[in-house]
């Protein structure tokens, strides 16, 4: 199995049906950009502070690492993924992508001033719709919110969540508490007020350390570790019941991977049978409940040897549980030619852009 | 109580005035079931909210957490929703079982999936919950004066594998 980027392997060698791609990250250029998306006290707060933009992005994408932008889509003299015609260039039209799924995770998370937390997610939203949903009628997006903030968090839903290009809520893995808490219960039921998709996606801010035992002293452990962020994450939301608040609520996991996910069911699911009085509302096994309930983007797909894969795969216990993504511009180096090898037909199609379809009913 | 006899550890619960006995082993992996405790049966229609019901008596296994009604033995399993799903349940030999485990089949539903949309949660009860695959063995008890009577005579109770054995041979 070798490694092939999307740019080394052709468009129609390695898939010939349609491609949706879930994941495709927007950066904002620079706060300049966001000034005409501002209240007046808004952009004279950014300037007479010189601030220049939220700490959560660069931290979880150091910007000259080569996981946070592939060497080819760097542009000269701008950020990676700062403009429409890069993400046409790079990814919409050499992929022939039908639609995808535009994140921009701007590290609103990481601001404590809720005022202007606020101000900054409505901005990066009304900047998503301007300059890129309107721009190219491929693309939908997700629309971000003032994590520390759950009336705030409804109050922007509510403001532009019927916007026809927006099918979707990002919330980072990280956060001060854990996003099944009763508190954000609100914040789902808007989400399936308005037919929204729930996105775990990576980044955040959580109060204390990200891992649950302390501070990590290297970008790799962080990087590699993320994975157990989603895992506490989906542990508490199905604890908290949040399924039952929100019977039709759809939940994307993205970029979390997901080989990690039959082995920690098995276990969810063990334990959920001797424990389930404490949690009596928790009334499946909790794999089922993520069969219904949620879909992963195929990224990172941290394959081991194809013939392990294979049953990695099959434990999955489901055709329609990935959605591929580009993950765009971020570097992952997935092999997804050798993934693809591993699925049956139809679950080639749902992963490629059935399963999405459906999902994001596009 | 716990009771031994004849070698065997038994069970005797007193439940709304009837006397019911099971054998002190629990059919998951043999636990000793009758030294968990007893509690009422609890449903829930949302988070935070218990349906307890103290009519209906569950003995607790302590090893597992595995539940079951005194008075039948049957172990029960998620409330019986739209999404629960019946097991079958047979005997292979383990060769085959190995492979199932390999290929993550075992556990994985092979029939429809329902979807998101179509889903409704219903409020369930005791009665609603689906019968585990596992059933403690019961035991007889009479009252007589002042005496409980535990009945081990093999007519008055379900065959032990030993004594199936025997008619067998």
């Amino acid at each position: 199995m070798t490694t092939a980027l999307p740019l080394a392997t052709a468009r129609q060698d390695l898939w010939t049906g349609p491609v949706i791609d879930v994941d495709v990250h927007a950066n904002v250029p620079s706060i300049d950009a966001l000034y005409p998306y501002m209240d007046g006290i808004w952009v004279d707060w950014a300037i007479e502070r010189g601030y220049r933009g939220p700490s959560a992005a660069a931290t979880h994408y150091p910007p000259m690492s080569p996981r946070s932008c592939r060497p080819e889509w760097k542009p000269d003299g701008r950020p990676p993924a700062s403009s429409v015609e890069l993400l046409q260039q790079h990814i919409l039209d050499p992929w022939d992508v039908q639609h995808a799924i535009l994140n921009c995770y701007y590290g609103v998370d990481s601001l404590r001033h809720p005022d202007w937390a606020a101000a900054l997610a409505k901005a990066v939203n009304d900047w998503v719709a301007n300059e890129w949903l309107a721009r190219d009628p491929r693309l939908r997006a997700s629309l971000i919110v003032p994590a520390r903030d759950p009336a705030a968090m409804v109050a922007e839903i509510e403001r532009i969540g019927d916007h026809p290009g927006f099918v979707q809520v990002l919330l980072p893995a990280r956060n001060d508490w854990l996003w099944g808490m009763r508190v954000f219960h609100p914040v789902f039921k808007a989400i399936e007020r308005h037919d929204l998709v729930a996105a775990l996606n990576m980044g955040g801010t959580s109060d204390g350390a990200p891992s649950s035992t302390g501070y990590a002293s290297y970008f790799i452990e962080q990087y590699v570790a993320e994975w157990a962020s989603f895992a506490s994450q989906i542990t508490n939301i199905i604890s908290e019941g949040v399924f039952n608040v929100c019977p039709n609520l759809r939940m994307s996991v993205l970029e979390g991977g997901f080989t990690w996910v039959p082995v920690w069911g098995w276990r969810m699911n063990k334990e959920w049978r001797g424990l389930h009085r404490e949690v009596p509302w928790v009334d499946s096994p909790p794999l089922d409940i993520i069969r219904e309930h949620m879909r992963f983007s195929t990224t990172p797909i941290d394959a081991g040897p194809p013939e392990l894969m294979k049953k990695v795969v099959g434990w999955l216990g489901s055709d329609d549980f990935l959605m591929y993504s580009s993950d765009y511009p971020h570097g992952y180096d997935d092999d997804l030619p050798g993934l693809m090898s591993l699925l049956p037909e139809s679950a080639r199609a749902n992963m490629m852009a059935e399963t999405a379809r459906q999902w994001y009913r596009l | 109580m716990l009771v031994t006899v004849a070698n065997r550890s038994i069970g005797i619960f007193k439940v709304g005035g009837e006397f019911y006995g099971l054998m002190n082993k629990c059919p998951h992996l043999g636990g000793e079931l009758c030294k968990g405790r007893l509690t009422g049966a609890l449903t829930s229609d949302g988070p935070g909210h218990f349906e307890y019901d103290p009519e209906t008596v569950l003995l607790v296994c302590p090893w597992h957490g595995w539940e079951y009604d005194v008075r039948t033995g049957q172990s029960y399993l998620n409330p019986k929703t739209a999404r629960a799903r019946s097991y079958q349940v047979q005997v292979e030999n383990g060769g085959e079982v190995t492979i199932e485990i390999d290929e993550g089949k075992v556990g994985v539903a092979t029939g429809k999936r329902v979807p998101v949309r179509e889903y409704a949660p219903k409020p369930a009860k005791i009665a609603d919950r689906a019968p585990g695959p596992y059933v403690a063995e019961t035991v007889s008890v009479t009252v007589d004066g002042d005496y409980l009577v535990v009945n081990l005579d093999p007519r008055s109770r379900p065959a032990t594998t030993e004594a199936r054995t025997e008619e067998k041979a």
